[in-house]
């Protein structure tokens, strides 16, 4: 699969701060691709210089490839814009024509359902929960059929149904209709059960790019063992030659790193005679691990 | 931009603000007409009642006996709609501070109609004001020829093609204020503060000062008060139906205007989108 967005160089600078920094960025067509930071990490900056909405001071951006040369753009920056005293269908249409995508309410509708939001089509929106305005902005970012979603904190200020909702719209968006999503957010774990791929950013730089599969790779954990007899386990590990461990409790070991041997390790317990409860790979958040990057570690 | 113009003509038309305000002008209009109507008109159906309920003329009584209805001055409707036009450019100030500010300020950049281009923005949105400036011109201009059916009999509509053009300049007089407005809040981070001071300028020291350069053209008629009729307000209340020297004065200052507000947008929102 090729990239449908590259960046080469992109900086933005704003009088004397660089909020963007000699940014890198390659996101696969179908990918979703979580930009993640701290606050002024420069995600918007990023999300609204690929949107058009900002123009780089410095380097340059590519969208499209071979497969799509003109990809369609769907938007959602920050807050939803939306006209709080028309209703949801209303606010639907106003994009829809905005957007020239031929028509009628009918399309409109079918986004809205596409959302969960078909029983509110005809309620003014000013009176929606947020979770509701976010699943309306989604539709509203869908409305042109973009190719590419790019979404800021989509899940910001959420309640947990909320989140739930969202998500299952990535997942459903991502999985089904093969859209490339560009999405930023500093909810971690909630990014990481939806992204495919990450950009870590900080203060502007873009630390690191990496898949799911080799993020998961990097991440320092560790396999808990719970075993009846901590003794006799600690004699088998270091019969293999494994000495990087640590008892936590009476019942419990924890063997660092070492996922691979995880079968033999636990094959050589239970010949020996050790009744072992549990054996589980701990693998540590994306939290701890984007924490570990942007203070070097890995 | 055509697909802009569209969504944001949809949306006029589904809004309620936009008819609150057509209302207001059209209650407004009837008011200023009924004003005019007791300056230059005669209702003898108004004074008779007035004059058997309570005993006098209530025109005479109001505006003194030497300055009571001057019927001579009113022949045509064409006379009587330039006679009581009102201040639409206020209404078109309210229209952009509550249907266009809070969309320039959020959203409609972004999310709403995904444009990038400031200009291509103001460009649609002077074109609401300005189709919005001949609705509010109809309106009250219907309000006004209503309200003539109570204060003149039989009065003649007059030339047609002298009241469709003073319509017409009227409505693009009331719309260049629009768009001088509509810079203005561009130029500034406080906007707000425009709207108010537009509002401030309209409704008390335009009226203020051409009361007194009225008073000053009468007392000394070679003075030369000519200071207001190069501003939007002045030509308005200056514009006559049938009389083409201010039309073509109007058309010339509402170029002028809408040529310098345009430019200065051009140029500072060219700027501001390369940020």
């Amino acid at each position: 699969m090729s990239y449908i967005i590259t960046t080469s160089d992109l900086t933005k600078q704003y009088k004397d701060v660089t909020a963007v920094d000699s940014v890198d960025l390659h996101v696969e067509e179908g990918a979703v691709y979580g930009l993640i930071g701290r606050n002024g990490a420069g995600k918007t900056t990023i999300l609204k210089m690929l949107s058009g909405l900002a123009f780089p001071t410095e380097g340059s951006i590519s969208i499209g490839n071979d497969h799509i040369r003109k990809p369609r753009i769907g938007v959602l920056i920050e807050e939803p814009g939306l006209y709080t005293s028309l209703s949801a269908v209303k606010n639907m249409e106003i994009k829809r024509i905005a957007l020239g995508v031929p028509g009628s309410e009918k399309r409109s509708r079918e986004l809205l359902e596409f959302v969960g939001l078909a029983n509110w089509a005809d309620v003014r929106c000013g009176s929606f929960s947020l979770g509701m305005r976010q699943r309306l902005s989604i539709a509203l970012a869908l409305s042109g059929d973009p190719d590419i979603l790019i979404l800021d904190e989509p899940i910001n200020g959420l309640d947990p149904q909320g989140i739930l909702d969202v998500r299952r719209i990535l997942m459903k968006l991502s999985k089904e209709d093969g859209k490339t999503i560009l999405i930023s957010s500093h909810l971690l774990d909630e990014l990481g059960k939806v992204a495919t791929v990450y950009g870590i950013l900080e203060r502007g730089h873009l630390l690191k790019e990496a898949s799911e599969e080799e993020i998961i790779n990097a991440m320092p954990g560790y396999v808990r063992f719970i075993v009846d007899d901590t003794a006799a386990a600690k004699t088998v590990l270091e019969s293999m030659g494994i000495y990087s461990y640590q008892t936590k409790s009476e019942h419990m070991i924890h063997v660092l790193e070492q996922f691979e041997r995880r079968d033999e390790m636990l094959e050589k317990m239970v010949m020996a005679g050790i009744h072992v409860h549990e054996c589980q790979i701990i693998r540590e958040s994306l939290e701890q691990y984007f924490m570990g990057v942007t203070r070097g570690e890995a | 931009m055509k697909h802009l113009i569209l969504a944001e003509l949809y949306r006029m038309k589904n809004s309620k603000s936009p008819l609150i305000l057509l209302l207001a002008c059209f209650g407004l209009s009837l008011l200023n007409a009924a004003t005019s109507g007791l300056m230059f008109g005669n209702a003898p159906w108004l004074i008779s009642m007035y004059e058997e309920a309570f005993g006098f003329n209530p025109f005479e009584a109001a505006l003194g006996s030497g300055a009571g209805p001057n019927v001579d001055s009113i022949r045509s409707l064409a006379d009587f709609i330039s006679a009581s036009n009102g201040n639409i450019g206020i209404f078109l100030v309210f229209f952009i501070a509550i249907f266009l500010l809070p969309l320039r300020r959020n959203g409609f950049i972004k999310n709403i109609a995904s444009e990038h281009s400031r200009s291509r923005v103001f460009g649609v949105h002077a074109l609401l004001v300005l189709v919005y400036s001949f609705l509010l011109t109809d309106v009250s201009a219907i309000a006004v020829s209503l309200m003539s059916l109570a204060f003149f009999r039989n009065l003649p509509i007059g030339n047609v093609l002298d009241i469709a053009v003073y319509l017409v300049v009227s409505a693009l007089i009331s719309a260049a204020i629009g768009i001088v407005v509509l810079m203005l809040t561009d130029l500034t981070s406080r906007p707000i503060s425009v709207i108010v001071m537009s509002l401030i300028y309209l409704w008390f020291v335009f009226p203020l000062v051409y009361s007194i350069s009225s008073v000053g053209a009468m007392l000394r008629p070679n003075a030369g008060f000519r200071l207001l009729y190069i501003s939007l307000p002045g030509n308005q209340v200056m514009l006559t139906a049938g009389k083409w020297d201010t039309v073509l004065s109007s058309l010339l200052v509402v170029l002028f205007y809408v040529g310098i507000s345009v430019l200065l947008e051009l140029t500072l929102l060219k700027r501001r989108d390369r940020i």
